[in-house]
């Protein structure tokens, strides 16, 4: 009777497991991660289905919008070249989405900081009017109704009914492993590459003004700080002052890491540098600055046309060719798409 | 055919097992706090008019609040906690209203909980149940969970359909409106198996700072104006004799 039951209960679809455990790498030489994967051991299942929902327009109202089309492979997983991400129905976003590699070192998300769990970001741009306008009713509604997705999230997480908790978990697990520490300045670090001349200069320039703010190996402090900005009239976004209420916050945006920087064009928290030319323009004007302006720039920081050169060589760097080319963080439409344009050129060559 | 049936047995095998485990733990007593929403000496109705004492007329459509990390006063004056207490009361829905306790004893002095949710839950992710995100009484944007809500409507109000919306929320530091209600009995406020507690919601505009619709139709971040609200909804608790 009792293996009958046993039969009978593996036969109803109830058995799930077991899964398959996967390891995360801390880089050599990097701190801990913040994130506690004791709460949400990563497993090959959980991390499939992650990316499986990151690439998902279900999460949005009209099924068009999913993360991936803010936090694209090819911008480093920001936006690229919109200065605001665009959400449903023709709507802009207020900021430009910034990157999401290394957020096992994140303690807070947003530009401002608003959000104190990775597995709770998601739940922000998916309620979010003007991003993917839904309601976490609706999205557990339309995956618990779903074909495909209640049996993935069995295997994952060993759940009948999935619940606001297995959805933030499984997206973690994915972007969780969206690690950046193979640009050619790692190489370098780990001296198995060499810098070429202005890259190597641009790198002692980067050490002198921008590494207080900006320290490897995330290159940024994930600081809160007022770069001297004016407020856009449209927008009227004070940052870090909508979380604190503390009028000394206002137009405090966290550091932005730079890893994968000459991909995440456009730059800043509305997106309104358009190219890093902007930005060190920004930086080095000496214009007077607003009231509240952090006192690092308080008097502009000094740089020639030379020196931009330099530090531009040694920014572009910082661009990780294996992040947005590894299949296992990619789109699958896009993987297949590789594969044949790759396939096409071998026929040619033939 | 035969897996249906003997998913079938299973099911009864199971059930049997479950109703068990519904009882109450051995050595254990039920207290059910029944917490009753009353606009001053009447029951809330969504359909009446209630005037506060600004002068303002006004109707509740929705009220919710969180209760939790309840504790209990036993005879010799000592504060028992109950653990994982989370419970969303909402008054639109009857069953919310029952809160079922397991005390050691039945014989208390008292009864203290938290309006809303403590800080620790607030940041360690998403929860489960009660606690879900997807209940409605959770910010995404700033993470942290709206303690207590009331939305209604009023002649008074500048916001589009006249309503007001009141979203309390804000648990670190200076922004923090969880409140501590103690409620300490007369000798025989309680009897063997209930607890009957008023929450009335008129205290939310009369209190030490009177809440004016017209001045203020909303509120949906934490900051001075929920702390002076949640100020004044801390006294809407009162044990019926």
């Amino acid at each position: 009777m009792i293996v009958l039951s046993g039969i009978a209960w593996v036969q109803a679809d109830n058995w799930w497991g077991p899964v398959h455990p996967v390891k995360f790498n801390t880089p050599k030489s990097w701190p801990a991660p913040v994130y506690d994967f004791s709460a949400n051991p990563l497993t090959k299942e959980g991390i499939a289905l992650g990316k499986q929902l990151f690439y998902d327009g279900i999460l949005s109202k009209d099924g068009m919008v999913s993360c991936g089309t803010c936090h694209q492979s090819f911008g480093g997983f920001a936006t690229y070249d919109h200065s605001l991400s665009h959400g449903i129905d023709n709507r802009f976003s207020t900021r430009n989405a910034p990157s999401i590699v290394n957020m096992a070192w994140q303690k807070n998300f947003m530009w401002d900081g608003g959000i104190l769990h990775l597995d709770l970001q998601p739940l922000a741009p998916i309620t979010a009017e003007n991003e993917m306008g839904e309601t976490l009713d609706s999205v557990l509604y339309k995956l618990n109704t779903h074909a495909d997705y209640p049996k993935k999230f069995q295997q994952a997480f060993g759940v009948k009914k999935i619940t606001t908790l297995e959805l933030g978990k499984a997206i973690s697990q994915f972007v969780l492993t969206l690690v950046s520490n193979n640009s050619k300045y790692d190489r370098v670090m780990r001296g198995e590459d060499t810098f070429i001349l202005p890259e190597q200069l641009g790198y002692q320039m980067f050490q002198q003004k921008c590494i207080t703010c900006h320290p490897p190996p995330f290159f940024t402090d994930f600081s809160f700080r007022n770069a001297g900005l004016t407020e856009d009239e449209v927008l009227q976004d004070k940052g870090r002052m909508r979380i604190t209420g503390k009028t000394t916050d206002s137009l405090h945006f966290k550091v932005p890491s730079l890893r994968n920087v000459a991909l995440s064009f456009p730059y800043g928290h509305d997106g309104r540098w358009a190219t890093l030319r902007n930005v060190f323009e920004h930086y080095r004007s000496k214009q007077p600055r607003p009231i509240g302006t952090d006192s690092l720039l308080k008097n502009g920081i000094p740089l020639s046309n030379y020196e931009i050169g330099q530090l531009t060589a040694f920014l572009y760097t910082l661009t990780d060719s294996t992040l947005i080319t590894n299949p296992a963080f990619l789109p699958e439409e896009l993987n297949r798409l590789q594969k044949q344009e790759r396939d096409i050129h071998q026929n040619k060559r033939d | 055919m035969r897996h249906i049936s003997i998913t079938w047995i299973l099911l009864f095998i199971a059930g049997a097992f479950n109703q068990s485990s519904a009882q109450s733990p051995v050595g254990y007593h039920i207290l059910t706090m029944h917490i009753e929403p009353m606009i001053g000496e009447k029951y809330w109705s969504p359909t009446d008019t209630y005037t506060n004492s600004l002068g303002e007329s006004f109707s509740i459509d929705k009220c919710l609040f969180y209760l939790s990390n309840i504790e209990w006063q036993s005879a010799s004056g000592k504060w028992n906690k109950i653990p994982n207490t989370y419970y969303l009361v909402n008054i639109s829905d009857s069953s919310s209203l029952q809160i079922q306790l397991h005390l050691q004893t039945i014989a208390i002095k008292g009864i203290r909980f938290l309006i809303g949710v403590d800080s620790a839950k607030n940041v360690s992710g998403i929860q489960s149940g009660v606690l879900d995100p997807a209940r409605g009484m959770f910010w995404t944007w700033n993470t942290g969970y709206v303690m207590a809500k009331l939305e209604g409507t009023s002649a008074v109000s500048t916001m589009p359909g006249k309503k007001f919306t009141y979203h309390i929320g804000g648990y670190a530091k200076e922004q923090n409106i969880t409140k501590r209600v103690e409620l300490v009995f007369d000798k025989n406020a309680i009897n063997q198996k209930n607890l009957f507690i008023q929450a009335d919601l008129l205290k939310w505009f009369n209190g030490e700072i009177p809440l004016s619709i017209a001045k203020n139709p909303i509120c949906h971040v934490p900051g001075n104006l929920a702390k002076q609200i949640a100020n004044n909804y801390q006294f809407q608790f009162r044990v019926i004799q």
